[in-house]
């Protein structure tokens, strides 16, 4: 199910809240933990009930491990055994998601590299399977460094399946979840909460379907049509496309962060002003948080981090971003994806430390300063347009494609199919009535609207985190709200029509 | 700024959203311009132009003893002339570029609504019948083809449909009338110099694809999807045509190699079909004069409506009809002339 949905809106959550704080009304703690963790699952296959047995069978083994790891006998008597268990359960997630994610391009390669022919069926991805099968991975480990208690079954599944942050993160740990669900103060409806969740899911929903989702439709043509997209286009193609990704996923988060508070769950911020990064380092810190926080704890620091030398620090850091490009997606596009952020994280930790004693100069000149601040935001954001290309591209002689006919600026297309896109059907019809359409100004008028408003947002504003420090209500803001949501509901769907004639 | 309570501001939000959407759907249900809920309001005017989510409407809250079935080979249908010629009340639910799967998507709720048919007008282009299960020619909103209250959220909330099927008809005062619904042909230019304006000359390259290249598929999707419904409706009439496509289009196929294993794929489907007693099969693809003749064409493949007229009138006298004494030599004939034709020279 989708955030984005009328049956989401007006029925799942609802239901969802009603009986979770319905349940907690009367004491019935567990069932309340069982209710949410149900309504979670028919979450998750609301469009494919046989997902269902995939999370579940992960979460039985998964739980099983983490029993067997803090039986007491195995913790005072075979420190092997244990070892044993949590290297069982590792290799069943990473089984289950190698089988459901990579398996097919495991076997292209094969096919590709002996010249062969095995035929394996398209295995359908489980929505989410990432997200679930990190979370509990860094539970297992958890448990085994003996930083987890022993968790009761009904905590440990609303855990893994509360669907706020089920299917696109943030990957929450055990440390910031469990304790909150068990939390008696927390089991009541806090009117303030509501009104934040409320908030923030509607300023989310909205970065989603008014800005990520019209931004989306330019860059379809524009992927659709890469061959023809030249010189300004090309340029405009990979800006929309990093606008629209970061609309679209920290809107998802917040999202995910509102129906947490609405249920009075702080659910971690995942996306910090990403954009706003004066380098790559500092933006990964911003950007999908959770997920390089992750990568920090359970790859990078056991890998040795930084505390093995420069070598190994920068093999380190390659070793991260490569696992990074191989975790958001299974093809050459993404490995050489994770090898670019990886190579120009190295590239920049080698300039930082090379230049310090430029920097502490920097700090008294606050003119060159600034300056140094500004290209290192642009520089920054614009080597992660060059880059998202390639994570977008269906390959890369089609990312490759893209970049080079985006340098041919003497000649520009693709600029005006791209501005259409901005116009929907109401924009379309008051022009009609107007008698402008087709009047060059008008055609992109929308698209240059939408363009500085997302700048104004993305550089010129607080994120949603920030201003949920001073979260007042007023009734300016309760109407512009109200605006939103009603806007954001009317757009879910569209019409169809056809877009060819053909028999 | 005015501060003002948590309670209040959600009292606000609640408010405003709540009563905008009730207002949004009582507009929607009262209108109804896709037909969910109800027959047109004779004070409104309605745009039927939208195949996919009119064609359901349709279906539901019409009142009809006969429908047209079929890709746009059949949007130029007038259904007076079925009146006329057939004295049948037809109902046209064309879909572009239709597959069987679009077809048992439209028989399957006319059957669920319970609607006693005299008719069925099927027109097959066989080459769709040779598509992958499952495959339609389009995304449906499936919302609109089922009775699930529930999910005809996305109808009644939709900006699309306020704008477009709701105020625009109103204020440009356009009433589409039942028997010219998707009609394409009073928009549309005809002749050599239209047709050059999507038609690019193919090369035949000389490689010829096997005879039964289409049958697997095509015989999963017959059985699936289109005979089931003739067997459950042994009291309708299907008539089932093939269209004339302009001699461009063969030029193409003998460019592809696939004009024999279109003809047996064909002749495979005419077999099925006529092994029901309520199954009539005619074929227009053999008129030579007329699909040599760009006058008649707007592209490779779509005639002019004059054609729809002379097939309504042939589905009553039976001239064209084959059966299961000739369709193997009509369609050998066919055959025969296609492969000798001179394509290099047509164009």
């Amino acid at each position: 199910m989708l955030f984005n949905s009328h049956i989401f809106i007006f029925i799942f959550l609802p239901i969802a809240l009603i009986g979770y704080f319905g349940l907690n009304k009367i004491q019935k703690y567990t069932l309340a933990k069982y209710f949410l963790a149900g309504m979670s699952l028919w979450f998750y296959a609301y469009f494919n009930t046989s997902y269902l047995w995939i999370i579940l069978s992960s979460i039985a083994v998964n739980y099983i491990c983490h029993r067997l790891i803090f039986s007491e006998k195995i913790q005072r008597k075979n420190m092997k055994y244990m070892n044993l268990i949590l290297a069982g359960g590792l290799i069943f997630d990473i089984g289950l998601i190698f089988y459901y994610k990579y398996f097919n391009f495991f076997i292209d390669n094969i096919n590709s590299i002996f010249k062969t022919s095995v035929f394996v069926e398209a295995i359908l991805l489980p929505l989410g399977i990432s997200f679930f099968t990190f979370q509990q991975i860094a539970f297992l480990i958890d448990t085994k460094r003996g930083e987890v208690d022993k968790q009761p079954f009904h905590d440990y599944i609303l855990f893994v399946t509360f669907f706020p942050q089920l299917i696109a993160g943030p990957i929450v740990s055990h440390e910031e979840m469990i304790p909150q669900f068990c939390d008696l103060r927390l089991k009541r409806i806090n009117i303030e909460y509501m009104y934040s969740g409320i908030r923030i899911f509607i300023l989310g929903l909205s970065k989603k379907v008014l800005i990520a989702d019209t931004f989306g439709k330019a860059v379809a043509w524009g992927y659709i049509n890469y061959d023809l997209v030249r010189g300004n286009g090309g340029i405009l193609l990979m800006f929309f496309y990093v606008i629209q990704l970061y609309f679209d996923f920290s809107g998802y988060c917040d999202m995910a962060r509102g129906i947490g508070y609405m249920f009075n769950i702080r659910i971690p911020v995942n996306f910090n002003s990403p954009y706003k990064a004066r380098n790559i380092t500092d933006f990964w810190n911003c950007w999908h948080i959770t997920l390089t926080r992750f990568f920090m704890k359970y790859i990078y620091i056991p890998l040795g981090g930084s505390r093995k030398g420069t070598v190994r620090t920068y093999v380190n850091i390659m070793m991260v971003f490569l696992v990074s490009g191989i975790w958001h997606g299974a093809g050459y596009t993404y490995i050489v994806w994770g090898f670019l952020h990886g190579a120009l994280n190295c590239a920049t930790r080698f300039w930082v430390r090379h230049t310090k004693k430029l920097s502490e100069w920097l700090i008294n000149h606050r003119f060159l300063q600034t300056i140094k601040n500004v290209s290192g935001i642009l520089l920054t954001f614009i080597f992660f347009c060059v880059f998202e290309v390639v994570f977008r591209a269906e390959t890369l002689s089609q990312a490759w494609q893209i970049l080079v006919q985006s340098l041919d600026i003497n000649n520009s297309v693709g600029v005006t199919e791209m501005a259409t896109m901005f116009i929907g059907s109401g924009l379309s019809y008051a022009y009609e009535i107007l008698n402008i359409t087709g009047v060059k100004i008008f055609i992109y008028l929308p698209m240059i609207l939408y363009s500085i408003l997302v700048l104004y947002i993305v550089w010129g504003c607080k994120n949603i985190a920030e201003q949920e420090k001073n979260f007042t209500p007023t009734l300016f803001g309760s109407l512009w709200l109200s605006g939103l949501l009603i806007g954001c509901i009317m757009s879910f769907s569209g019409i169809n029509i056809f877009l060819y004639f053909n028999f | 700024m005015k501060k003002i309570s948590h309670r209040k501001a959600l009292a606000i939000i609640g408010g405003i959203v709540g009563t905008f959407l009730l207002a949004v759907a009582s507009i929607v249900i009262i209108v109804d311009p896709f037909f969910q809920y109800h027959k047109p309001l004779p004070f409104l005017c309605y745009a039927i132009e939208n195949q996919l989510s009119q064609n359901a409407g349709l279906i539901k809250s019409f009142d009809y003893d006969s429908v047209i079935l079929g890709s746009s080979m059949t949007i130029n249908f007038d259904t007076e002339v079925f009146k006329e010629e057939l004295g049948l009340n037809t109902m046209k639910l064309s879909t572009n570029a239709a597959c069987p799967r679009d077809i048992d998507i439209m028989l399957s709720l006319i059957r669920d609504c319970n609607k006693e048919l005299d008719a069925v007008f099927l027109g097959i282009d066989p080459s769709n019948y040779s598509f992958e299960p499952e495959v339609t020619s389009y995304s449906y909103p499936m919302y609109l083809y089922d009775n699930n209250l529930i999910n005809d959220f996305e109808y009644i909330f939709n900006k699309d449909v306020i704008i477009d099927y709701i105020i625009k008809p109103q204020r440009q005062q356009n009433n589409t009338k039942l028997n010219e619904i998707y009609w394409s042909w009073k928009y549309t230019s005809y002749g050599k110099e239209a047709i050059a304006n999507t038609y690019t000359e193919p090369q035949i390259a000389g490689n010829v694809l096997p005879i039964d290249e289409y049958i697997e598929n095509t015989e999963y999707n017959m059985e699936n999807y289109i005979l089931p419904h003739i067997e459950a409706m042994p009291d309708t009439q299907f008539i089932v045509f093939y269209p004339a496509y302009s001699i461009l289009y063969w030029y193409d196929r003998m460019a592809k190699g696939d004009v024999e294993a279109l003809i047996y794929q064909t002749e495979y489907i005419t077999e099925r079909l006529l092994q029901y007693q309520n199954v009539r099969v005619f074929q227009f693809q053999d008129n030579y004069d007329y699909i040599t003749n760009y006058d008649n064409y707007c592209d490779y493949s779509h005639y002019r409506h004059e054609m729809n007229d002379y097939m309504t009138v042939c589905f009553g006298n039976g001239e064209n009809e084959i059966t299961l004494d000739n369709y193997k030599d009509v369609l050998n004939d066919m055959k025969e002339w296609l492969l000798a034709f001179d394509y290099e020279g047509c164009w």
